[in-house]
Parts: C-alpha cells; structure tokens; sequence
C-alpha cells in the first residue's frame, strides 16, 4: 500500500533510501536554511526574536518549571513535525510522517529528553520517580513510559495516514474536487498534531524535572493527561 | 507498516542535527538578542527610575525651599505687620498727641479770651461799681460829704509842715485849689491862713470851681497835690480794686 | 474451496470494520462530551476561553489518539496481516 509504505528511492547496497529520508533530509536542510539566513537579515531576525518569545511564554504557561531550556527542543519538534506535515500536500511529495519509523524516532527522542532533562535537572534522584509511590509500581511506571513513547509515535502516524487514507478513498470515488476540504481538514490535523507532539514532550519533560517537587507541590497544572 | 532500521536510524540523526544547527545558527543568537534587549530595557528602566528618583528628589528640594520660602513670607509678613502696628501706633500717638496740643492750644485760647472777657467785665465792674459808689455817696450826702472833706484837706494840710523847708521868704507861692463849689468866705480865708503857715511865705490862691468833683477840694502846692475830693478818692479806690484783681489773677 | 488464508482474510477485514467502527464511537460520544464541557466551562468563564480551548484541544487529540489506535489495529489487519504470508 502507497499510503504506508514509503518507495525506496535510492538503493545504496543493502541501504535502502526511502522517500522519507530524502523528503526529511531536504526539510533539515530548509529549515536550517531559512533559520540561518534569516537570523542575518536583521527584520526576519526580529520576527524570529517575536516568535521565539512569544514561544517561550506559552511554553512557560503550560508548566510550572523553568521552561526555557527546553524551548529549543520544543520548537524543534514544532517547526519539523509541522513542516513535515504540511509538506504532504504538495502534489508528488509524501508526508513523511505518515512513516512510522520516522514518528517512532521522534517519540524516541522526546523520550530521550525526559531522561536527559531529568537528570540534568535533579541528578540520580530522577531515577527514583520510577519506584514512586513504592517499589511494586516500578514495572507500571516502566510500562507506563513505553506505552506513551509508542502512543506518541502512533498518534502521529496515525493521524497522518488516516487523513490521507480517506483522502484517498474520497478522490478514488468521487474525483477532483471534493477532497479540497478534506485537504483543509488535513491542515488543521497538521497543526494540531504537531502542536499536540510538542505540547505532550514539554509535559512529560516537564513531570521528569520536577518529580522531586511534586510531593509539595500537589496540583501540576498540566493541559493534557496522562496518555493512553 | 513496519519500522524500517535505517529510515528509524536515519531519522533519529536527522532530528538531532536539526535541533543541533538550529539551536547553534539560530536559537541562540536570537535567544542572546533577547536576552540582551531585555537586558537593556532593564537598564532603561533602571536609568529610568533613577531619573525618576532624581525628579522626585528635585521636587523634594523644591517643595522644601517653597516651603523655606513661605515660612521666609510670614516672618517678613509678620515683621510688616509689626512695623505696621508701630508705625500706626506710633502715628496715631503724634496724631492724639497734635490733637492735645490742638486742644490745650485751643483750651489755651478760650481760657485766654475768657481771661479777657473777664478783664473786661472786672473792668466795666469796677468802673461800674466806682461810679454807683460815687454817685451813691453824693446823692446820700453830697454837703456833709463836702465840708467833712474839706475839713479833713485842712487837716492834711496842717499835717504837713515840711512845705516850709523850701520856701524861701521873698517868694509868693501860687496855690491851685480847686473845690466842687464855691467855698465860703470863711473857708478861703482859712484855706489862705493854713497854707501860708505851711509853707510859710505869701502865698496866692486860684480858686476855681469843678463840680466833676463830686464833692470836697484839691490843692496843689508847686509840685505837690494834695486831694480830698470824691472824685479822687474813687479813683484811688478804682486803682485799689484794679489793683486786687490783677494781683488776684495774676 | 476456501482456504484457511482466505478465511483468515474474511476475518481480518471483517475484524477491521468492526474495530474502526467501534474503535470511532467510543472516542466520538467522549470527545462530544469534552465539547459540551468545554462549551459550558467557556460560556460560564469567557476570561477563561483560550486556555479551555488550548486544553480542549489537546484532551481532544489524545481521545481521538483511541480511535487511530482502531484505525491501526484495522490497518495492520488489512495490510500487514502478521497471519498471512
């Protein structure tokens, strides 16, 4: 099936290239692009610093701990994942979200930064979040972590494909011009998703810091729940 | 479906290079800029509020001097009005002290018109009163009143002998008497005797008669007069009486 | 004849309908409930709409997370079927 399996555009030996890595590669290549020489022409720099503000404040809303060093993290994922999504509807170019390994490395990532920050944030005690509330919750919470690191990928590739499974179908059956809202339907499920990526990364990053100060603190604001 | 190993590995690198360049080319630099403009809006703010502060402090001084200076108006306010009592004190006492002097002059010159008018009424009283007496005494008894007087002019004249001391024996000595009437025969002769025995040569008399006499006679002997007339006596007892009051008011 | 690979096949896509179909229903009468929540909470405390909105949002997405869960399961019955060569 097209929709989910990527074609294999350059065969390196036993590498296969697939169209995701081309598609993702010259996405890097952009938004490094247009972030470096836009930082240098000092209007579009401006507007950056605006964004990057206004950026950092929502983040900081959303969570009680610092939220600037994960700013960069955040509005990584935002800018790739929704680029990634939007790129989908060029005509010839896949999205290449609707590639679960590349979702899957995202989601490997975010779970990666919840590590990381977390013990740069309290040290060895971090790993102590793992046997709260007592040791016998410790293969739950081990589990609990997996399934939202998977949840995440899914959710993504899911949401990508289906769109673009049902777009399929409505352009098999009724022709050419029906799937248009569909294709607006697609937008907004690409800046929800990515949103809801990022969103969920900054929560799970955030809970990892601050499970020391958890106990004093009892109310975490934090927007979206725990994930299924 | 399946999670191809290389895509995954591929992706994994991929996003780490894509955080890594864009946290060095961009998010850094643009997160520095911020840093620094928010930095330098701190230090306006605090360069603000320093010049805030230095207003603040300004309008302090300048609500103390004004404060200086209104405390300064009221000394100088109440210096005026003090000056200004003085002053009018001190007016007011020239002008109550002109207006006695005013009142004494004045009081000065009523006492001394009335002092005047009194004179004036002392001397008519006197003149008044010197004429009634005269003409009383002559319409009670103008003949007793004559020949006691006359009497008593002999009397006088016998009384002074020291006439003789100047005589000298070949000289006539002329005697002026004057009666109020006409003597008798008698009286002449007798006037004419004593005086000769006074002055002691020949001695002529000029009798001449003056009723403004009122009664009795005068005799003048060279320089001397000798009075025993009414008119005479009146007129020592009008400068008597002038005499008394004067000293009485003097 | 059939075959026990086209039986498994009649399953398999009869299992998809089914999962898709149910896997959609629980997920929309909750999400539906989310919005009439969210609604109230935003006609009650209109200060408070972009941050209900922002959270609806997101509640939303993950929800809507168990009916693509359907949506896989169905998928990898339709077209990465482990059961079938």
């Amino acid at each position: 099936m097209d929709a989910m399996t990527p074609q294999v555009w350059l065969q390196l030996g036993p590498l296969g290239l697939t169209e995701t890595v081309f598609v993702s590669g010259a996405l890097t290549v952009l938004l490094v692009g247009v972030g470096a020489v836009g930082a240098r022409i000092r209007a579009v720099r401006e507007a950056y610093e605006v964004l990057y503000e206004m950026v950092e404040g929502m983040l900081q809303e959303m969570v009680t701990v610092d939220a600037t060093p994960l700013v960069p993290l955040i509005l990584t994922q935002w800018l790739f994942i929704l680029s990634a999504n939007l790129v989908g509807l060029l005509p010839v170019i896949a999205s290449p979200t609707r590639d679960l390994s590349l979702t899957a490395a995202l989601a490997i990532v975010s779970f990666g930064a919840g590590h990381v920050y977390g013990f740069r944030a309290q040290g060895m005690a971090y790993l102590k979040h793992y046997i709260e509330p007592n040791p016998i919750m410790l293969p739950f919470n081990i589990v609990g972590e997996a399934s939202r690191t998977l949840a995440l990928a899914l959710r993504l590739f899911g949401n990508m494909v289906s769109g673009e499974i049902v777009g399929g179908i409505v352009v098999s059956l009724a022709g050419l011009l029906l799937p248009i809202p569909l294709m607006a339907l697609d937008v907004l499920t690409s800046v929800v998703q990515a949103y809801i990526f990022g969103v969920l990364t900054l929560v799970f990053t955030a809970s990892a810091m601050q499970v020391a100060v958890k106990k004093t603190v009892p109310e975490t604001p934090t927007p979206a729940g725990s994930p299924t | 479906m399946q999670i191809d190993p290389v895509t995954f590995a591929f992706e994994l690198i991929n996003f780490l290079v894509l955080a890594f360049l864009l946290q060095r080319l961009v998010y850094r630099p643009v997160a520095a800029s911020i840093a620094e403009r928010r930095k330098e809006i701190t230090e306006t703010r605090a360069a603000a509020a320093e010049k805030l502060a230095l207003v603040d402090k300004r309008a302090e001084e300048l609500a103390t001097r004004d404060r200086e200076l209104d405390a300064l108006r009221e000394t100088i306010f109440a210096e005026a009005t003090a000056a200004a009592a003085t002053e009018r004190a001190k007016l007011i006492a020239e002008a109550r002290a002109d207006a006695d002097a005013e009142r004494k002059r004045v009081q000065a010159m009523l006492a001394a018109e009335r002092e005047a008018a009194l004179g004036w009424v002392r001397e008519v009283t006197v003149e008044k009163g010197v004429e009634v007496a005269g003409r009383m005494l002559l319409e009670l008894v103008p003949d007793a009143a004559h020949d006691a007087l006359v009497r008593r002019l002999f009397d006088v004249l016998a009384a002074h002998p020291e006439l003789r001391e100047q005589a000298r024996p070949d000289e006539t000595v002329h005697v002026d008497a004057t009666f109020a009437r006409m003597p008798t025969k008698e009286q002449s002769q007798a006037l004419k005797q004593l005086l000769e025995a006074s002055v002691g040569s020949t001695v002529r008399v000029t009798i001449t008669e003056d009723e403004r006499l009122g009664a009795g006679a005068t005799v003048r002997v060279r320089d001397r007069v000798f009075d025993a007339s009414v008119a005479g006596q009146l007129e020592i007892l009008r400068d008597d009486a002038r005499h008394q009051l004067a000293r009485e008011h003097a | 004849m059939m075959t026990p690979h086209d039986w498994i096949s009649i399953v398999s896509i009869v299992t998809a309908g089914f999962a898709v179909a149910v896997g959609s229903i629980a997920p929309a009468i909750g999400e539906a409930r989310a919005l009439t929540q969210a609604m109230d909470a935003i006609a009650r405390q209109p200060d408070a709409a972009n941050s209900i909105s922002r959270t609806l949002f997101v509640g939303m997405a993950m929800v809507e997370s168990t009916a693509i869960y359907a949506l896989v399961i169905a998928l990898v019955l339709l077209f990465a079927n482990p059961l079938l060569p």
